[in-house]
């Protein structure tokens, strides 16, 4: 009993001795995860917009973006060399697929957000004279951010969750942890592991929220779709 | 006399014996209510928001449970009754008309008597029976809820309400959700209904004026839950217990008055109107028009060269002096446009004071009315009561002490 | 060498343990593993729904639920009780659940509250309310969920391979192992249709769901569903 929990609980001091390993690993899952974000991010707001205009046919490209995410992660990770030429352990495949998930998520929330702005505002913002891109850019635009920002938010958090899977081929920063973890049959790297993913999708959920209150103060209090 | 009309010692009478209610959150809804509700009639519970008329309906089939004092119904008390039962024998009629969208038509209207047991066949040939008796087209039967209109839902309600033919039926505002006309047109549908089927009826409004055209009794109750005052309309009408049963009356009346009276016969007077705002004269209201002489909105006196928004227009051949008032009040210069559908063109204005003059001219009071009404049921008659509509104007002072 | 090498021989379809094997183990697991998901989730659902209570525990799992690499977690259940087919299962119900249950408890809560109110009004008892109204309007929602949970375990079955072996995510680790980019490339083709194929085939039951919901609406309600 007391060798199982031993066993079980956690070693402090091969945390101690891996602290700057662990540290190296958690940057590079950051930034492998956050990176796609916000290539993602640049992309999709004037690919929602284009998709947006289309009107009714804009669900039929939505659904077509559903099908991409429902595409599951390492076999999406496992493709990308059959479609890039990169080598099947080149972290490339990672942060294309990853950016290839944002993307589908996000242009969708870009439409949902362009969909949500009143037709009253859109035509008194016409009626005082703006115009085409400016009316986006100034009107449409900030009044949809609170809905892409809450994709925004779904986007990086799982983005985070699945940067691990790549461990399964090759690369999976902090994924890394796990595999260590079971081929020694130890349970310290595993639950760091996931204490830590858990810690910086909480991290970066926090960020997100931050970076919308400061740009967008009016929407305060409200609650995005 | 009216209330000799109300049977208060009748089977299936309800009575309300020093009823209170606090919710747990500390407000009072309901204070010592005292209220009789004759059997076979329509007892219309009245009053603003906030004065506890829905907690006193819902008291009546065990959704919300009396704090103090007990409800009889028929003699026995409420309590002693089991809420399901109690609720399967008697109607209830919602706003919204609260169908259940997943169910077609003829399927929402069997729902009671599905809870009951009873048959397939049966179940379905009452169902559409009462489709009949409501008035609907049996063509609307594999409908489903969404499909219809609002006043046709709100019809299908009723005839869910009535499928298990139940002694007494709730009804909580149950017209306030369609518009004017189809409202006009369910009231006369109800008191047909109500005409063959003398059923124990509680209905709650906020609109006075439905109270007097539908309650048999009409019970006031005021802000915080007490009973204002409890008699038949004329009771209320003639002899108000107080200021507020006066006001809340009275108010009521003249705009009622209103929505029965013809704008046609108003003065119309002229003002200036001009193409351009930037010509408008200060010191005078004037009418922007455009080419066709559509009314565009007034010259604002203040930033020459501004136009205000034009508001409601009403058209004087066929809207009632309430559209009339309706627009010189919301009219930013006091003065109601004429604008007739069938030019689309400035026909003139027409100032409020006018207005209101034109309904002290009008002749026939509302008393008259209700006793036109009386005479009526008490023949029974099936004639629709909407002709009264034309013989009814309005009382001269009560309908200018509204304003 | 051909992407296609691999999944194009007819022997490496039949083989004992060929794609065949794998694709059927594929679909037992999920099937199993959402079965039991539902067993559970649903019945909390409807009793979270129902009595509006707990919903603040329903939304904080939901989240937590995205945060958690279902890697970590599988690797971490496979050591605590062995590999073998009930840890995978339990893994992958685990992670099931969470959808399931969110989308549950919405749909009961968000059944239209008149039509419950009026339910009640007309002597229905909770549990008939529960049956005949909220239940089927809650439905596409349900269904939703289900959809959502089981491309979470289609995904993470193809993870489970490489802690106890078995499904197409064999295909995967047998490629990497033979340096058989064709093999990887059939598992991840394979695993990638199978989601897509059980999403589009929910798809249509959820709008089938929806339409007898709420006929003639417009809008079907549905979750925001993430990559796995």
């Amino acid at each position: 009993m007391i060798d199982w929990v031993t066993n079980r609980s956690l070693d402090w001091n091969w945390l101690g001795r891996n602290a700057g390993m662990i540290g190296s690993l958690t940057l590079e899952h950051a930034i492998l995860a956050v990176v796609p974000v916000l290539v993602a991010f640049a992309v999709s707001i004037p690919l929602g917009y284009l998709v947006f205009r289309t009107g009714r046919a804009a669900n039929s490209v939505l659904a077509l973006f559903g099908v991409i995410y429902s595409i599951p992660s390492l076999a999406l990770f496992v493709a990308m060399p059959a479609f890039l030429g990169t080598k099947i352990l080149s972290p490339i495949n990672i942060a294309v697929a990853l950016a290839i998930y944002s993307v589908a998520l996000l242009v969708r929330s870009v439409v949902d957000g362009l969909r949500s702005v009143p037709s009253s505002v859109k035509q008194s913002a016409s009626a005082v004279g703006y115009g085409g891109l400016r009316r986006f850019m100034t009107v449409e635009l900030p009044l949809a951010m609170p809905v892409v920002f809450a994709g925004l938010r779904v986007v990086t958090v799982s983005n985070i969750a699945l940067v691990s899977v790549g461990v399964l081929i090759g690369l999976g920063s902090l994924g890394q942890l796990f595999d260590t973890g079971f081929n020694r049959n130890f349970y310290t790297p595993i639950v760091v592991g996931l204490v830590l993913t858990v810690v910086l999708a909480l991290i970066a959920d926090a960020v997100i929220l931050l970076i919308q209150r400061g740009t967008l103060p009016w929407a305060r209090g409200r609650r995005a779709a | 006399m009216a209330c000799e009309r109300l049977s208060t010692d009748g089977v299936g009478v309800i009575e309300f014996e020093s009823v209170s209610k606090t919710f747990r959150d500390g407000t009072t809804a309901v204070v010592d209510l005292t209220l009789t509700v004759p059997s076979d009639q329509i007892t219309v519970i009245v009053g603003p928001s906030g004065c506890g008329k829905t907690t006193t309906l819902r008291m009546i089939n065990r959704m919300i449970e009396p704090t103090s004092g007990r409800i009889l119904w028929d003699g026995t008390p409420l309590h002693s009754k089991k809420k399901t039962t109690l609720r399967r024998q008697m109607g209830y009629v919602i706003q919204s008309g609260g169908l259940f969208p997943h169910r077609t038509v003829l399927d929402n209207v069997g729902t009671v008597p599905g809870l009951l047991g009873w048959d397939k066949s049966k179940t379905r040939q009452r169902s559409i029976e009462l489709l009949d008796s409501v008035g609907l087209d049996r063509a609307l039967a594999d409908r489903y809820p969404a499909q219809l209109s609002g006043g046709q839902q709100q019809r299908v309600g009723v005839a869910r309400a009535l499928a298990a033919d139940p002694m007494v039926m709730l009804m909580d505002e149950p017209f306030s959700a369609v518009d004017p006309v189809v409202r006009a047109e369910l009231h006369e549908f109800f008191l047909g209904l109500q005409r063959q089927l003398s059923k124990t009826i509680v209905l709650i409004t906020h609109d006075i004026d439905e109270a007097i055209k539908l309650g048999d009794q009409v019970a006031i109750l005021r802000v915080g839950g007490t009973l204002a005052q409890v008699g038949t309309p004329q009771q209320l009408l003639d002899e108000p217990a107080d200021a507020f049963v006066e006001g809340f009356v009275g108010r009521d009346r003249g705009y009622r008055a209103l929505s029965f009276s013809s704008a046609a016969n108003l003065p119309l007077k002229r003002v200036t109107a001009v193409r351009d705002p930037s010509l408008a004269r200060p010191g005078e209201p004037t009418l922007v028009v455009d080419a066709d002489a559509r009314p565009l909105g007034w010259a604002d006196a203040e930033r020459p060269g501004q136009v205000f928004q034009l508001g409601a227009t009403f058209d004087p051949e066929q809207d009632t002096l309430r559209a009339a008032l309706d627009s010189a009040l919301t009219s930013p210069v006091g003065l109601a446009v004429a604008v007739p559908t069938a030019t689309d063109r400035y026909a003139g204005v027409v100032s409020a004071a006018d207005i209101l003059a034109q309904v002290t001219q009008s002749r026939a009071a509302l008393a008259e009315t209700l006793s036109i009404r009386e005479v009526e049921a008490e023949q029974s008659t099936s004639e629709s009561s909407a002709e009264v509509s034309s013989s009814r104007s309005a009382e001269d002072d009560n309908a200018m002490r509204a304003s | 060498m051909n992407l296609l090498d691999y999944i194009s021989q007819p022997a490496n379809w039949t083989e004992a343990g060929g794609i065949s094997d794998l694709l059927t183990q594929h679909l037992y697991y999920t099937a199993l593993s959402v079965l039991v998901a539902a067993v559970v989730a649903i019945p909390l659902g409807i009793l979270i729904g129902h009595t509006g209570r707990g919903s603040f525990v329903v939304i904080g799992l939901s989240n937590a639920a995205r945060a958690v690499p279902s890697l970590g977690l599988l690797v971490l259940i496979v050591l605590l009780l062995g590999t073998g087919v009930e840890p995978i299962i339990l893994v992958l119900a685990v992670l099931a659940v969470p959808p399931i249950l969110t989308a549950t408890a919405a749909g009961v809560h968000g059944a239209d509250r008149e039509a419950v109110h009026a339910a009640r009004a007309m002597g229905m008892t909770a549990g008939q309310i529960v049956t005949q109204v909220e239940l089927p309007l809650a439905l596409p929602l349900v269904i939703s969920g289900l959809r959502s949970a089981t491309l979470q375990v289609v995904a993470t079955a193809t993870v489970a391979a490489f802690a106890a072996g078995g499904a197409l995510g064999q295909l995967l680790i047998s490629g990497q192992r033979n340096n058989d980019y064709s093999q990887m490339f059939a598992g991840a083709v394979l695993v990638a249709l199978l989601a897509i194929v059980l999403d589009i085939l929910l798809g249509l039951v959820g709008w089938l769901a929806a339409r007898r919901a709420r006929p003639r609406s417009k809008t079907s309600p549905e979750l925001f569903p993430v990559p796995a």
